[in-house]
């Protein structure tokens, strides 16, 4: 027994140690092209591709909107996701409580709705909602990229909230209720607080899925509007301004700022 | 997904940018435009009719707006891309002539914008919202075919007497009536010296097992196929099919041996800067951009290369016909076709460019004495046009192109 | 489980909740899809004018299989590499944050979907730059004096690591990471510790409670991870393009060109179909091998 005891602690540390290796060179392996994204903001590209060191400059960051058309695309890109990772974290996560929490009729019919659109190729989701709406004669635009996006994001929030949920313990909610709680009060201090974490999740993921978004955005988007993918895509072929890298890096930096504020305050609730 | 090659002319804003500074460049282009502004302006006289500065414009709506979809970098604009910058040749126009202009550079791809616009709303009888777009030629011959352009308003375009003389008799539109050329390019052979050892000379060099990896063609199929077909000794203007079917057994057998390394739009550009190819099939414009110090050559093949030029075309039921005129009217005055050129270096349409481009001097002048812009008779002699297919014909060898360009 | 005990029935509740996110997605996704399949079954008499006639051509099925074998193969074969290099990748980086980072957790995590947060294309241009010719990774080889070796197991072709399908499958497991870690972690974040604990005192080895106890309990991650990255990874034709050549091509290509330079939406909606049917029948039988009927979709 003792022996087993002291076989296991010394085995212990090795294996954390090369697990801790292990994640290290995940990390630098994530990072390596933001890296490049980066430093190659402070690039003075010799031709028209910013992809290959030149030399250093602080220009591009002193002027990073100098290409009004980069800027009103990403304009267009940041509304559009807050707008559709709102909506589909809501819709998306009533499913997935409702899926997770109750049986019903039907249930089986949403499980597979939920997890087709995620089998389709984007290529397929775009060009047939273009088809749906010029044959109604909707305006391809603004409101066409936000519906096509929400209905993409539904089944990815779904899926992240249902991993999270399955298995709970539900017994929580009915001691609430048992005690006196009402439903929704139950649902607002017992259930949220515990599914927030995956509600949190597939926020962020939805988020970043629909800045991300290039193919099913050009069939829907008209010829009126432009996000960011498609504003690069169509460029990258033709130049590179080092502007885009810049645009990345704030884009980067905005993030790595929330996060920042987000564990610092994680933190401070776990000292208290 | 291939591209048209006028975004170089991007570059050619950096680069020009670089050594004359913003400030010069548009002084030097209206002083290039004044010091040739009586040539024109007596042409237009000449021409008849209201010419010039429209006052007011009656015709009702048909000529307060307009709304143009071109391909991307294939007009001045200044550093931050906008297009009506004062000194541009938008902003000059919406000056002289009252008409408001919405230019978007929306046009990437023939074959994408054919399935994306003009098939599904032209094709149903609806109207798009761009007044002037501008497809390569032969998509201009094929809505041409389909009747889905406007006939153009030449009493309106004097100036479209400044069309070169070798646009006039194409079999597609004899006399140019429905369309206006925009710019021209010639499709050779690019390489990179310092990889390839030597100089190239012939499309076949782009088959030399030396370079096994290293080379790209062009997804547009009329360049690529245009230039192995020269190779082979057959004629692409003649378009034949047996000729054209021996062409892409060629570039099969080389795409699957791996000889050709992709085939690309105007990313090829990047490839070549980066060392990761050698040698490609590339358009006349994007090499003239690039810097000159990463040593990039270009040449038309000697068995010959290909010549395309951009058309502007009215779609069918266009709101603002009047309008476009004025346009195509305002770009073929000479001046201003010079400053066009001036930005975006590839060949124009338009006669008396050369010389309103000498008359600027500096920069300018140099770009008239640039063989890829202005190639003499023996050079001209050795360009082709890539023929005409029937719609069957065209379908199946892009099919099978499609399937070999993977 | 408790939970399967608490499982509500018969309560109208569910609707509601359901019905929002149910219509949008019959509304946007299934309508859609029956039009498509319409047009898949349809003729387009002429290739330039967008009239289709519906005339149960099943023929558009088998010419979309036989033409494009090659590249439905190539592109489930790369999704799949991708996706095992990802689990491979993942699962360690998700088990050393579930079970060792303590306080640095929640920061870790967000770490990761950090690169994220900028376009896959700029990624994927920025991998063009490592891996290209003149880049940091060949220059590493070349260095080390490695390439022959490289180009022996074939992780560079004629001394480069750009325009392989070695780059189309490293970008493809790059850009889809975190669709794996993120699943596994919330998975094995959910194991009540007091079962690792007792878990740990029933077996000797840690490799056996591992086994055991930790790893069944992932499935469901895992199961998760697997579908979100091999079905997209399978569609993505992006990086073909930018990190590929023309014989890595995917059939995300093929139905774009089908669509965009052949005019051919009949064709384009059949192969589409039976992509996403493949899919399907995948991810059916992944789910019986899985075994747990707590992860039938």
């Amino acid at each position: 027994m003792t022996a087993s005891i002291v076989a296991t602690k010394q085995r212990r540390p090795l294996r954390s140690r090369l697990l801790g290796f292990w994640a290290i060179l995940v990390y630098a392996w994530l990072f390596a092209p933001i890296v490049v994204v980066v430093a190659f903001s402070f690039n003075r590209p010799a031709g028209k591709f910013n992809t290959a060191w030149n030399e250093f400059t602080l220009d591009n960051w002193a002027d990073p909107f100098k290409r009004q058309d980069l800027t009103d695309s990403l304009i267009t890109s940041l509304q559009v996701a807050a707008a559709a990772a709102f909506v589909a974290t809501i819709f998306g996560g009533l499913m997935a409580l409702a899926t997770s929490r109750y049986e019903f009729r039907g249930k089986g019919f949403v499980n597979i709705l939920t997890v087709l659109p995620l089998t389709s190729p984007e290529i397929v989701l775009g060009s047939s909602l273009f088809t749906l709406f010029f044959a109604r004669d909707l305006g391809l635009g603004f409101t066409t990229v936000v519906i096509a996006h929400i209905m993409f994001c539904l089944s990815f929030v779904a899926l992240t909230v249902q991993a999270r949920v399955r298995g709970f313990d539900w017994s929580f909610e009915d001691a609430a209720m048992d005690l006196g709680s009402t439903p929704w009060r139950t649902f607002r201090t017992v259930t949220f607080p515990l599914i927030l974490p995956g509600i949190a999740a597939a926020a962020l993921l939805s988020f970043a899925l629909s800045i991300d978004d290039y193919i099913i955005t050009s069939f829907v988007a008209g010829d009126a509007t432009t996000t960011f993918p498609m504003r690069i895509f169509n460029a990258a072929k033709t130049e590179i301004p080092a502007q885009v890298n810049v645009i990345a890096s704030m884009i980067l930096l905005v993030a790595v700022a929330l996060m920042a504020i987000g564990a610092w305050r994680t933190l401070k609730q776990e000292k208290a | 997904m291939s591209e048209r090659p006028t975004d170089p002319e991007l570059a050619a804003a950096i680069e020009l940018a670089r050594r004359l500074s913003r400030r010069r460049f548009l002084t030097r282009a209206g002083l290039g435009m004044g010091a040739v502004a009586l040539g024109p302006s007596l042409l237009a006289a000449c021409g008849g009719g209201d010419g010039d500065g429209s006052e007011g414009g009656s015709a009702g709506g048909g000529s307060k707006k307009l709304s143009i979809s071109n391909w991307t970098a294939y007009i001045d604009q200044d550093d931050s891309g906008t297009f009506d910058a004062a000194g541009t040749t938008i902003d000059a126009f919406q000056k002289a002539s009252g008409v408001s202009v919405t230019y978007k550079e929306d046009y990437n791809d023939n074959d994408e914008y054919f399935n994306k616009f003009f098939s599904p709303i032209l094709g149903k009888g609806d109207t798009l919202a761009a007044d002037i777009v501008v497809p390569t030629y032969w998509m201009a011959a094929r809505l041409i075919g389909l009747d889905w352009v406007e006939e153009l308003p030449l009493d309106d375009i004097p100036n479209h007497a400044n069309l070169l003389d070798s646009y006039l008799d194409l079999a597609w539109n004899p006399g140019a009536t429905k369309h206006m050329p925009w710019q021209a390019g010639i499709t050779g052979i690019a390489w990179n010296p310092t990889l390839t050892g030597r100089d190239l000379t012939s499309a076949n060099d782009l088959y030399d097992e030396e370079f096994k990896g290293k080379v790209t063609f062009l997804t547009e199929l009329r360049d690529s196929v245009g230039l192995t077909m020269f190779g082979q000794g057959t004629d692409p203007a003649a378009a034949d099919l047996d000729d054209i079917n021996a062409a892409l057994d060629k570039i099969e057998e080389a795409a699957s041996s791996g000889q050709i390394l992709k085939f690309t739009g105007n990313e090829y550009l990047r490839s070549l800067e980066n060392g990761d190819v050698a040698a490609c099939v590339a358009w006349s414009g994007d090499i003239a951009q690039l810097n000159p110090d990463l040593g990039i050559k270009f040449a038309i093949p000697e068995e010959g290369g290909m010549q395309w030029f951009d058309t502007m075309v009215v779609p069918k039921g266009a709101a603002n016909v009047a309008a476009a005129a004025k346009w195509m009217d305002f770009v073929y005055d000479p001046a201003n076709a010079a400053r066009i050129t001036e930005y975006v270096q590839y060949l124009s349409p338009v006669k008396g460019v050369r010389e309103a481009l000498e008359a600027a001097g500096g920069d300018a002048a140099a770009l008239a004495e640039n063989p890829l812009l202005f190639p003499d008779d023996a050079t001209s002699s050795r360009l082709k046009v890539f023929g005409e297919l029937a719609q069957e014909d065209e379908i199946a060898v892009q099919s099978r192109f499609n399937d070999i360009t993977g | 489980m408790a939970a399967e005990s608490s499982l509500r029935t018969g309560r109208k509740a569910p609707y509601g909740l359901l019905s929002p996110g149910i219509l949008w997605l019959i509304l946007f996704f299934l309508v859609p899809m029956g039009s498509l399949l319409r047009i898949a079954l349809s003729e387009k008499p002429n290739a330039f004018l967008p009239d289709y006639e519906f005339t149960w051509k099943w023929d558009n099925f088998s010419n979309a299989i036989e033409r494009f074998q090659p590249e439905l193969a190539r592109s489930f074969g790369y999704a799949a590499a991708a996706t095992v290099l990802c689990i491979i990748i993942g699962y360690p980086l998700a088990y050393y944050l579930a079970f060792r980072a303590g306080r640095w957790r929640s920061l870790l995590l967000a770490l990761i979907m950090v690169p994220f947060f900028t376009s896959f294309l700029i990624r994927t241009i920025a991998w063009q730059t490592i891996l290209g010719a003149d880049g940091p990774a060949l220059a590493v080889m070349e260095v080390l004096s490695l390439v022959p070796v490289t180009d022996a197991i074939g992780l560079t072709t004629n001394g480069a690591f750009l325009n392989t399908p070695e780059a189309v499958i490293g970008g493809l497991t790059y850009n889809f990471a975190p669709f794996m870690i993120l699943p596994i972690y919330v998975s094995l974040e959910k194991i009540d510790p007091r079962l690792l604990d007792a878990a740990r005192d029933l077996y000797s080895r840690p490799s056996e409670a591992f086994r055991k106890i930790i790893l069944p309990l992932s499935l469901p991650g895992v199961f998760a991870g697997t579908l979100l990255t091999f079905i997209p990874a399978a569609g993505d034709f992006i990086n073909a393009e930018l990190l590929g050549n023309v014989r890595t091509g995917m059939i995300g290509s093929q139905i774009t060109k089908l669509f965009l330079r052949e005019s051919n939406y009949p064709e384009a909606a059949a192969l589409s179909f039976i992509f996403m049917a493949i899919i399907t029948v995948g991810v059916l039988l992944y789910a019986e091998v899985l075994g747990t009927d707590e992860l039938a979709a």
